[in-house]
């Protein structure tokens, strides 16, 4: 199929549990370098854990993450936190330090890891939050921003070292349109421009399937639908045509499980 | 009743469990130090939060403690006719014992539930997580300084908690109830011994900083990460880090009275 | 970073504050003289029975502090008490002094009381004390009363 394609991250047979629930099982997600891959799912379906399995903020069970070619659980902490300088990850409640203004949360990572001139740091932090249009607000604080804002702040804090590959967890989930609509030209827009790999966790189809290059379904523990999005949306698989097409009665029914209607009503 | 002896065991490998993972806990956070130039200004900050802030409570106490035990002492000791020995009483009294108990206990009220909850919230909007990706360590960046700001701040508060006691009995012994201001100093210098009694309280405010701390911040960092969580860590530290100064304190004097 | 500054200065007071508590805790509380070795003389003594005196017990001339015990040994030849004393080098001490061991009141603690000579010769460091009197017993007090026989 894919020849020799350069892959930023190879997931494959990952097994994860979480309290002796199931969570993954014998999954396999290539992401190609320097595209857009969207990974949905029905809510509870693990992605934000596959996201911080990526990450290595937690184990699996058996299987294996390379991140760039590289065993991401087989690294010791030092060279661990080497290489999460390189991954970039927007959370889905901003994660923005509530004690220090806009400025210092985007200034964060250049003064924890850099040695650079005050001026210059001024500059590259300027340069973020102008690329996400948000350097009028740098001196507010994260409890003066509203929640478009915020994400767009913890987006420029995200990408100030430059990371290769950009993880998002649900960054569309209630937004409004326009923010939505801002949202996604911004994730596009850096990851052509900057040459990043990216990765959006989202339920929300329409929005996350207009500028992904591929598409993983992920559903009861395993990968249920893959390819672009044009050949999700025509996937006859039954779990992906009722996620995907939204529709409310399918393999996942409508009806929680009960007795029969008329001996409920007692006729 | 099987049932209820399996529940108790369970409830004792949870416990073990727990007291695992927050020894290990507290290992990590105690040996991960980076530079201390880059460390000490933490610190500094944390010092203030958590030890200046709580100055006031305890100096407050201390004062109403000092009163009133000058005022119960006063009373009972008047019956034998031995009133001079009021300093004695309150001086031992508050070195010894109620100085380390009731300045932990209130350090576990204020400084420990004050950061439980800050832990805790940072936990749930996700700021270590993101901390973390941001390859910054919080173990050592958030955690670590209020540690050790709790264990520095703790026996200062005692130092201060203890000499304002003493003054505020000397304020209701000698110029209210008219002890007089000689015997009162002389007999609470010749009872109390620096090496026995303060010292011995010192050691007892270290050892309650280091738990009291210990518990706060391992409750603030392991709570779930939802509001209910929040509050109910932040209850789990006062009750949980209130019965170890209590019980330790226990421990500590029959140690210390043993023969030390 | 005007607030930073401000914030350092307070935490320093802070400190400073419980320094102070713990030296004034020291002095007015406890009435701290450090008895170590720069400032005395040890002296020993060998006792027949010292009761119930312990290390860092007092020292006293005429009720008056001047020393600490520093050390209780048993000498194993004789079988009697030997112990080493610190005495204030301002006090000079006759070489035919006498030391007994008295109690502070009937329940009190026990301390060594010294009785001054009339030599004109001061003891030395290192030196001994050599008539001394044991600690008083209750029991063998009311053991001498039982079975002393009456006189006449």
């Amino acid at each position: 199929m894919n020849a020799k394609q350069d892959n930023f991250v190879e997931i494959s047979h990952l097994c994860f549990q979480r309290n002796e629930r199931v969570i993954f099982d014998d999954v396999n997600i290539t992401i190609p370098r320097g595209k857009i891959t969207a990974i949905m799912g029905p809510s509870g379906s693990g992605k934000t854990t596959l996201l911080q399995l990526i990450g290595a903020q937690l184990k699996p069970l058996s299987g294996k993450v390379l991140v760039n070619s590289v065993d991401i659980h087989s690294l010791n902490r030092k060279a661990l936190y080497k290489v999460r300088r390189d991954i970039g990850m927007l959370f889905q409640k901003g994660g923005l330090f509530t004690n220090i203004n806009v400025f210092e949360n985007v200034a964060f990572a250049l003064r924890e890891h850099t040695k650079l001139p005050e001026d210059m740091l001024r500059d590259l932090v300027l340069m973020q939050l102008e690329a996400v249009g948000l350097r009028g607000a740098c001196d507010l604080m994260p409890s003066e921003l509203s929640g478009g804002m915020a994400r767009r702040v913890a987006l420029a804090r995200a990408m100030i070292l430059n990371p290769k590959l950009m993880m998002y967890d649900e960054p569309f989930t209630g937004q409004d349109p326009i923010t939505m609509g801002v949202l996604i030209q911004l994730i596009k827009r850096l990851n052509d421009i900057l040459g990043l790999t990216s990765i959006i966790v989202s339920h929300d189809v329409a929005e996350a399937a207009s500028i992904a290059d591929e598409v993983y379904i992920i559903a009861h523990n395993k990968i249920v639908g893959q390819g672009t999005p044009k050949q999700i949306f025509a996937d006859q698989n039954p779990w992906v045509k009722q996620f995907v097409h939204g529709l409310p009665d399918g393999m996942i029914p409508f009806h929680y499980p009960a007795i029969n209607y008329e001996e409920d009503l007692g006729l | 009743m099987i049932g209820r002896i399996q529940q108790l065991g369970s409830l004792g490998l949870i416990f073990c469990h727990r007291l695992g993972i927050s020894g290990l806990f507290l290992l990590r956070v105690i040996l991960r130090r980076p530079k201390l130039s880059r460390f000490f200004p933490f610190l500094i900050e944390q010092l203030y939060t958590i030890g200046v802030l709580s100055l006031l409570i305890v100096v407050i106490s201390g004062l109403f403690i000092g009163m009133v035990l000058a005022l119960q002492g006063y009373n009972i000791l008047d019956k034998f006719g031995a009133t001079h020995e009021l300093g004695n009483l309150v001086a031992l009294s508050v070195t010894r014992e109620l100085g380390p108990v009731i300045t932990a206990l209130l350090f576990a009220g204020r400084a420990g539930s004050a950061l439980t909850a800050e832990i805790g919230l940072m936990q749930t909007t996700e700021q270590i997580s993101s901390m973390e990706m941001m390859a910054v360590d919080p173990l050592w960046r958030i955690i670590s300084p209020r540690l050790w700001a709790g264990f520095i701040s703790l026996p200062i508060l005692t130092v201060i908690f203890m000499l304002i006691a003493v003054f505020g009995s000397y304020l209701v012994g000698v110029d209210w109830l008219g002890v007089d201001a000689g015997q009162f100093w002389s007999n609470m210098q010749a009872a109390v011994d620096f090496h026995i009694d303060i010292i011995n309280g010192v050691i007892k405010s270290i050892v309650f900083g280091f738990v009291v701390t210990w518990i706060a911040v391992y409750q603030g960092y392991f709570t779930t990460p939802t509001a209910r969580g929040i509050g109910r860590a932040t209850t789990k530290t006062v009750v949980y880090a209130s019965l170890a100064v209590l019980g330790l304190d226990f421990v500590l004097t029959a140690i210390m009275l043993g023969g030390w | 970073m005007e607030n930073k500054r401000i914030i350092e200065i307070i935490v320093g007071i802070f400190i400073l504050l419980g320094i102070l508590s713990l030296l004034l805790l020291a002095l007015k509380v406890s009435g701290l003289r450090e008895y170590s070795t720069r400032n005395t003389f040890t002296v020993t003594a060998m006792f027949d029975d010292i009761g119930d005196l312990k290390v860092r017990a007092p020292i006293k001339i005429a009720g008056v502090k001047i020393g600490e015990v520093a050390a209780i040994n048993l000498d194993s030849e004789t079988f009697r008490a030997f112990i080493i004393m610190l005495i204030d080098k301002k006090s000079k001490l006759p070489v035919d002094s006498s030391a007994s061991i008295l109690s502070t009141s009937l329940l009190g603690s026990n301390y060594v009381a010294i009785t001054p000579g009339f030599s004109d010769e001061i003891i030395k460091n290192g030196g001994e004390i050599t008539e001394t009197h044991p600690a008083i017993i209750l029991e063998n007090l009311i053991g001498q009363a039982v079975f002393t026989p009456e006189k006449k």
